[in-house]
């Protein structure tokens, strides 16, 4: 490697570093506007809420809530939403501080190496996790994912956490199986997949918290569970075919390099899995029935991803390990 | 007389009623999701389990680590989970439910691609969607412009009249989403046929080639060879092919020290006898497609070259003998065997280190996969090899029961030499030169048909999920009156995916087009109406 390679790849690093410590500041304002909505949320329920039927009995409440809001309640409560809001913009800039880092960095890995930088689970982990900034930066107004920021921000980090202190491994050439510009098109698209089934399985997480708060009658800021099921099924259609893809993809790539398209070689064997899940999923939810449950399936699908990254490629050895740690 | 005919007739009917049943439940969509995720779940021992099919050499190794347990993973299939019969089970029932349900389905879209879109309901105001105002221009005007907008947002549009005096435009799109699924479902088929093909018909083969040597592909040359059913050897191509040269690199550099860097195998190939040679590089990711067959580069290894003169002084083996690499680093090992030596045959059982060093603790290493200081470490027997009987035994493997291992003051005989040395031999029984290496390169011959049909279906299959899970199938409706001089006009659409959460963004920005050029002043808001109603509803 040369001295220029080097200096890029000592870039890139402190580049995807600085982007966790952004990343970890965005998720701790975020955390930080999430409390000042709860607050929110709960003073003004307790404010408009019907004094509740007298019970009799011996669970009977002590105390009932007020039943008027207060003037300097009311005061109070514009405060903290004037507040809420900063903290919400100043949040949504350092995310994507964090995100822009994190892109130039994975650019400058790039740059260093000479190739696409995602041949081994650290560049896997950093470029996935540039993929689903730039697919939920992408789809955020559109879907109306706005409040979906915290939790994002939470996965990133852990994602970012993950690649910068388990995963790390420094720029290096390619072995002769990976010289090839399937690598480019194969990887390619299945970081983009896996990219956009991430955005779709948090959604699913978060649709099944907010479903039990539903069923339990919680007040929540969140959007209605029905609202994140047709924002997940949207992601997780659109991530199928190019699932798909990314599946022939790799046959073709099999057939150049080992001369069968498919051998049943586990990291094989779990993309099939993976395929097969997201096939039942769409298939539920066309069923009579099934709908309750999609989101369950949602995430098994998501499951069999990190399964085939982590456990096929650190425990298993297979004509796929290329893992690097 | 009669009563045992009925009641054979009733017993029948019965039969066919449990069949009918029973074909019901295999072809409905519960049967087919629970079948799928069957095929998943039936598909987590093939990952976990070592397979006979991707390496028996693993398969080998836990037989013998696990006694008891692999007589019963072998009994119900665990060591080819994908070629079982409970795996084949589940993927042929799966197979017969998507016949059962993409049939009937085929031939109804058929007919629906060829009728017309519906007439329009007489109340379109209570759709989904919907909006009325009151347009300047006459009807006909109103009419011809929403036709031109809703052709140009590639609608199918149909015009008809109530017996009340109400004109409408019924409208369709979208149709394709079920053409796509239809033919999603049926290309799923054609790569199951082309995957049997190439099971069936395929052939795969290797061969060890020494740098220098050649190869005609006939079976005979083959190290292995594993083909399906209907494969004839008779019909392999008959090319040869030369190695003429192996290039190999390695990372030389801190980081992943000793990775492959490069393979290139240059080569000479006869395509055919008498056909002529053509020069060519056989590179990891660069096969050669000789017929209707494939070359793949897979392995390599290191052959040192030998010169042994035997007791009688004459030389009895000169060449290359191929060892097999045992670690990262190509510590290889081999074996010599020498029947024509004299007095005695004799056998030489060695250890090539491309780059040896002499570790404290471990001994001889090598700790470079490229050749920066080889040698080669040898023990020598005498005595029967035991090849007179004609009975198979390994070019790689020494049976050193009928042998007497040479010996020097009680110690077993063991010499290091590097490129150009000689050892003598204890006893006067000859002499061995280590000349210097080659190296070898392993080739796979395969050929696979059916490969071009499972790849025309897998391509046809992703055009057909995308088409059926991104082309928006709408319906969008105008009704025009004439009331006191005055046309009132009335939009309404429905959106129409099946399954899917119907999102309306599509159709409202379609209803919002044909409004505007249908001259409607003000904004059409049906569009937020019909979105909050989408989420209430569900």
């Amino acid at each position: 490697m040369t001295p220029t390679q080097v200096m890029l790849g000592t870039l890139s690093d402190n580049a995807i570093r600085f982007a966790t410590g952004v990343m970890l500041l965005a998720m701790v304002v975020y955390a930080a506007r999430w409390a000042l909505d709860r607050e929110r949320a709960t003073a003004g329920t307790l404010a408009t809420r019907e004094p509740a039927p007298a019970l009799v009995g011996a669970d009977a409440p002590a105390e009932l809530p007020e039943s008027v809001p207060v003037a300097a309640d009311r005061e109070a409560a514009t405060e903290r939403s004037r507040r809420a809001e900063t903290l919400g913009r100043v949040a949504f800039n350092l995310f994507l501080l964090a995100g822009a880092l994190l892109v130039a960095g994975v650019v400058l890995r790039g740059v260093a190496a000479e190739r696409v930088p995602w041949s081994n689970m650290y560049e896997f982990a950093t470029a996935g996790s540039a993929g689903v900034f730039l697919v939920f930066i992408g789809v955020r107004s559109r879907l109306r994912l706005q409040w979906l920021d915290f939790p994002m921000s939470f996965f990133l980090l852990v994602m970012l956490g993950l690649a910068t202190t388990v995963l790390y491994t420094p720029v290096s050439g390619l072995i002769p199986a990976l010289q090839s510009y399937w690598l480019a098109i194969h990887v390619t698209a299945a970081v983009t997949g896996t990219a956009v089934f991430s955005v779709a399985f948090i959604i699913t997480v978060m649709q099944l918290i907010r479903r039990r708060q539903e069923s339990t009658g919680r007040p929540s800021r969140l959007p209605p569970s029905a609202t994140m099921d047709t924002a997940a099924y949207r992601l997780n259609a659109f991530a199928f075919p190019l699932w798909t893809f990314a599946l022939i993809a790799g046959a073709i790539w099999a057939q150049h390099a080992w001369g069968r398209f498919w051998g049943w070689d586990p990291k094989e064997v779990w993309m099939f899995i993976t395929w097969v899940s997201y096939a039942c999923y769409l298939h539920a939810r066309a069923t009579p029935g099934w709908r309750r449950r999609l989101p369950w399936i949602g995430v098994v699908a998501y499951a069999t991803i990190f399964f085939n990254l982590v456990v096929v490629n650190v425990f298993i050895t297979g004509l796929h390990s290329y893992a690097g740690v | 007389m009669s009563t045992p005919v009925v009641q054979r007739r009733t017993g029948l009917r019965a039969a066919v009623e449990w069949l009918r049943w029973g074909w019901r439940q295999l072809t409905s969509m519960r049967t087919a999701l629970l079948l799928l995720f069957l095929l998943a779940l039936a598909a987590i021992p093939g990952s976990v389990v070592p397979q006979r099919q991707v390496n028996p050499v693993t398969v080998a190794e836990f037989v013998s680590r696990h006694p008891r347990l692999a007589p019963w993973y072998s009994r119900v299939g665990l060591f080819e989970v994908f070629s079982s019969p409970w795996f084949a089970a589940i993927y042929l029932l799966l197979m017969v439910s998507l016949v059962g349900c993409i049939v009937p389905r085929t031939l109804r879209h058929a007919k629906a691609l060829r009728a017309d879109p519906p007439r329009a309901p007489v109340r379109l105001e209570r759709l989904g969607a919907s909006h009325t105002w009151t347009a300047d221009g006459g009807s006909d005007a109103v009419l011809a412009s929403a036709r031109a907008a809703l052709a140009s947002r590639r609608y199918r549009v149909i015009e008809g009249s109530d017996a009340d005096g109400r004109r409408w435009l019924s409208a369709e799109r979208g149709r394709h989403r079920e053409t796509g699924n239809v033919l999603f479902h049926l290309a799923l088929l054609a790569v199951l046929i082309g995957m049997a093909l190439t099971t069936l018909l395929g052939f795969k083969a290797s061969t060890l080639v020494v740098v220098g040597n050649g190869f005609a592909n006939t079976i005979t040359q083959y190290d292995s060879y594993t083909a399906g059913r209907l494969v004839s050897t008779s019909r392999l191509a008959p090319f040869s092919l030369t190695v003429n040269s192996f290039t190999v690199r390695f990372e030389t550099g801190l980081e992943q020290f000793g990775a492959a860097r490069e393979f290139d195998a240059a080569v000479t190939v006869v395509p055919r006898p008498g056909a002529p040679a053509v020069e060519d590089h056989l590179l990891v990711n660069h096969p050669l497609h000789i017929g209707r067959e494939e070359v793949h580069l897979i392995g390599h290894g290191y052959a040192p070259v030998f010169t042994v003169t035997d007791g009688a002084g004459d030389t009895t083996f000169s060449g290359p003998v191929a060892f097999l690499p045992q670690d990262g680093n190509f510590a290889s090992t081999g074996v010599l065997k020498m029947p024509d030596a004299k007095p005695d045959q004799l056998a030489l059982q060695g250890l090539f280190l491309p780059t040896a060093v002499l570790d404290p603790t471990r001994g001889p290493v090598s700790v470079f996969p490229d050749a920066g200081n080889p040698m080669v470490y040898f023990t020598a027997y005498t005595g029967d090899l035991g090849l007179d009987d004609g009975s198979p035994t390994s070019v790689y493997a020494l049976d050193t029961s009928t042998l007497t291992q040479l010996s020097v003051d009680g110690e077993p005989f063991r010499v290091a030499l590097e490129p150009g040395q000689t050892a003598q031999l204890p006893g006067g029984v000859g002499k061995v030169r280590f000349d210097g290496y080659q190296r070898w390169v392993n080739l796979q011959i395969s050929s696979r048909p059916g490969t071009m049909v499972v790849f025309v279906g897998a391509v046809v299959a992703l055009v057909g999920i995308s088409a059926s899970l991104f082309i928006g199938r709408r319906r969008t409706f105008v009704g025009v009156r004439e009331v006191a001089g005055r046309t009132v006009v009335t939009l309404a659409g429905l959106d129409q995916r099946a399954g899917a959460e119907r999102s309306t963004d599509g159709l409202v920005d379609d209803l919002a087009a044909v409004a505007a050029a249908a001259g409607e002043p003000g904004t059409v808001d049906c569009g937020n109406g019909a979105d909050v109603e989408q989420e209430s509803r569900t």
